[in-house]
């Protein structure tokens, strides 16, 4: 099936602005703007959330733009709920294609997750159950986001705190349908696998076997917290540290198997110096050199 | 639009308007410091990060016993004094 | 589910929810544990998201005062999008009427002051109108022209020196003992002719001035609304300074 959906709907093929960077980029936050158009860093690309940028007009709009003229952008929304029952709102979608007309980002990506009911927004990525029913939303949900943009969006499986008793998919297989029905792509979050591993006992390389790799538009590293409930381990996806080891071998396992893929460094709190940021991008550019390499040499010396 | 029936309202805003467009001079040229040119760099407010990483720091049942000691604002509001500030 | 699920989040009891979710109690967190996480989440996240938005309210309660009143904020005015940046803009009106600030009662003009500038730092951009672009309109007809204001335009009328706490609320440096606050009721125009969001203070007949613009009135109806406040009113001066603080966008005049 991964080559099947791979076959059918490359990443980023159709997509304005190509070729995709094959390398790191990092989210971009308003703290570093000035330190970007100061000193041009080298590297490959910066990730927003629209919803930060769904404005009339102002400063975070102007940073933007003058950002956007030298690098590649990918809008990785937080806000369409696409797990909800309901459709995704109409306003939403025009705000969103509005911004993809005019930064004409390489990557539109969202999550495997539901934040809206009605008329209340719950300002976080909640859980989807993941039965056929939830699938047969999110399909609709997402077939519908992407006619109204015109174009292939990349889905993101979340972290998770709790599941539900009465699941019927799971999730890589859940995933790799939703890739199937809607030709939509899918965005790897490394941290969210580790962290899902973790907080509910499962192997994350028996995970990454059942995923449709092949799908796969784009990676997500990031650092998580480790705290404690009711006397165990839990980890929260907080975005606070550096890119923890068991997120980079996990890294490595995932290159060593699909090859390079454009790949963000998420930071959102503890802000480090934008350096460091730049940093950890190549480090990750590193790690996936050498990821993608050994099986050359692997095969060299069995020659 | 609402007109107007005072001439002196009439002559008091032609003259007026007059003054100001013979003071005025052509557009100048702006400053071009990125202060000048994209302002201050507020942070979004939207984010895919979770809380601040603990289950019970600010969790809606727990946050009434954290928070119960702050009854009364605490911060620069004690310090500030001034003819108008305690009225009303 | 759902609706189950936000009923919990809301505090509104997690027993609808907790009974689908898996795993037994003792081999991990309780179902209220791992519901705390979320619950968490969203509330952080809209503190978070209104620490943002008054920052000098922050500073004049004290972080924690503000958290609270944030959070009960939140839960009784829940986001109805998902987009932040336009979230929390009622606040100074619940600050208003939050019992454990009444000592404080400029509070809420402080934060009406902190929208007003967040409202126009996301205005849409406009290009201002300059003084030559009126080279044209027949000075019989100045007094009928229609001054359109500029799309970041807020007005802002208090009883108090709200604009001097503001800008003491966001120094640095932070005084030993007591602050002094001159001055009295203040009217005031937030305006972003460019990049940079401004707060300028207006006489009480200058906003009414603008105030009368604002709703459409012509030049003459708004200068006769300006004297009505104070017969002395300067217009020349009041509309050279307008005029060259980028505060409109366009003019009207009507055949």
């Amino acid at each position: 099936m991964n080559d099947r959906v791979a076959a059918s709907a490359p990443a980023g093929a159709s997509e304005p602005n190509r070729p995709p960077p094959n390398r790191a980029g990092v989210g971009l936050k308003s703290e570093h703007y000035r330190t970007i158009l100061e000193t041009r860093p080298d590297i490959g690309w910066f990730e927003v959330h629209p919803e930060n940028y769904m404005l009339e007009g102002g400063p975070p709009l102007r940073y933007l733009e003058a950002i956007r003229a030298d690098y590649p952008l990918s809008l990785h929304g937080v806000g369409m709920s696409l797990g909800s029952c309901e459709a995704p709102p109409r306003d939403h979608l025009d705000r969103l294609k509005a911004l993809v007309e005019r930064f004409e980002p390489f990557l539109v990506s969202e999550h495997l997750s539901w934040s809206r009911i009605g008329d209340r927004f719950l300002a976080d990525l909640l859980p989807v159950p993941l039965t056929r029913e939830a699938l047969g939303v999110m399909a609709d949900n997402v077939a519908r986001a992407q006619d109204h943009l015109g174009r292939r969006m990349l889905i993101e499986n979340p972290s998770t705190y709790l599941r539900f008793e009465h699941e019927e998919i799971p999730e890589p297989e859940f995933l790799a349908e939703l890739a199937r029905r809607t030709g939509c792509g899918l965005l790897l979050d490394l941290n969210n696998l580790f962290v899902c591993a973790s907080n509910h006992g499962f192997d994350p390389l028996a995970w990454l076997d059942a995923f449709a790799l092949g799908a796969v538009g784009e990676i997500h590293l990031a650092g998580h917290a480790v705290d404690d409930a009711d006397g165990h381990v839990i980890r929260v996806d907080d975005h606070g540290s550096p890119v923890g080891e068991e997120v980079w071998a996990l890294y490595r396992e995932v290159i060593a198997r699909r090859g390079a893929i454009p790949t963000l460094i998420e930071r959102d709190a503890n802000l480090p110096p934008f350096d460091a940021l730049l940093e950890e991008a190549r480090h990750a550019d590193r790690v996936a050199r050498e990821a993608s390499e050994p099986r050359a040499e692997v095969a060299a010396g069995y020659a | 639009m609402t007109k107007h029936k005072s001439p002196l309202t009439k002559f008091a805003v032609a003259g007026a308007l007059t003054a100001v467009l013979a003071a005025a001079p052509l557009a100048g040229a702006l400053a071009d410091d990125m202060e000048k040119c994209y302002g201050v760099a507020k942070a979004g407010m939207n984010d895919c990060k979770a809380g601040e990483g603990t289950t019970c720091q600010g969790s809606s049942t727990m946050d009434g016993q954290k928070n119960a000691w702050v009854l009364t604002p605490a911060g620069l509001c004690e310090k500030l004094v001034g003819g108008s500030l305690t009225e009303g | 589910m759902q609706a189950a699920f936000a009923a919990a989040m809301a505090g509104e009891g997690d027993g609808a929810i907790a009974g689908t979710l898996a795993g037994r109690e003792e081999e991990g967190p309780r179902a209220r544990t791992r519901l705390d996480i979320y619950r968490n989440n969203i509330a952080s996240a809209l503190v978070r998201t209104l620490e943002g938005l008054y920052p000098a309210l922050v500073r004049l309660m004290g972080r924690d005062f503000f958290a609270r009143v944030a959070r009960d904020y939140a839960r009784s005015h829940p986001p109805a999008h998902g987009r932040l940046l336009e979230y929390g803009f009622h606040l100074p009106e619940f600050v208003a009427g939050y019992e454990a600030a009444s000592r404080y009662p400029w509070f809420a003009d402080v934060g009406r002051l902190e929208v007003a500038w967040h409202r126009a730092y996301i205005s849409a951009e406009a290009k201002a109108l300059r003084a030559h672009d009126l080279a044209g309109v027949p000075p019989a007809r100045m007094a009928d022209l229609g001054l359109v204001l500029h799309p970041s335009c807020q007005r802002l009328a208090s009883r108090y020196p709200v604009s001097r706490i503001w800008r003491i609320a966001l120094e640095d440096e932070v005084p030993e003992g007591a602050i002094e606050v001159e001055g009295d009721a203040e009217w005031l125009l937030v305006v972003r002719p460019g990049a940079e969001v401004e707060v300028r203070t207006l006489e009480e007949s200058g906003f009414a001035f603008l105030g009368a613009l604002a709703a459409g009135r012509s030049l003459g109806a708004a200068y006769e609304s300006a004297c009505a406040v104070d017969p002395d009113f300067d217009l020349q001066a009041h509309l050279a300074g307008l005029l060259a603080g980028e505060t409109f966008a366009g003019f009207r005049l009507d055949p």
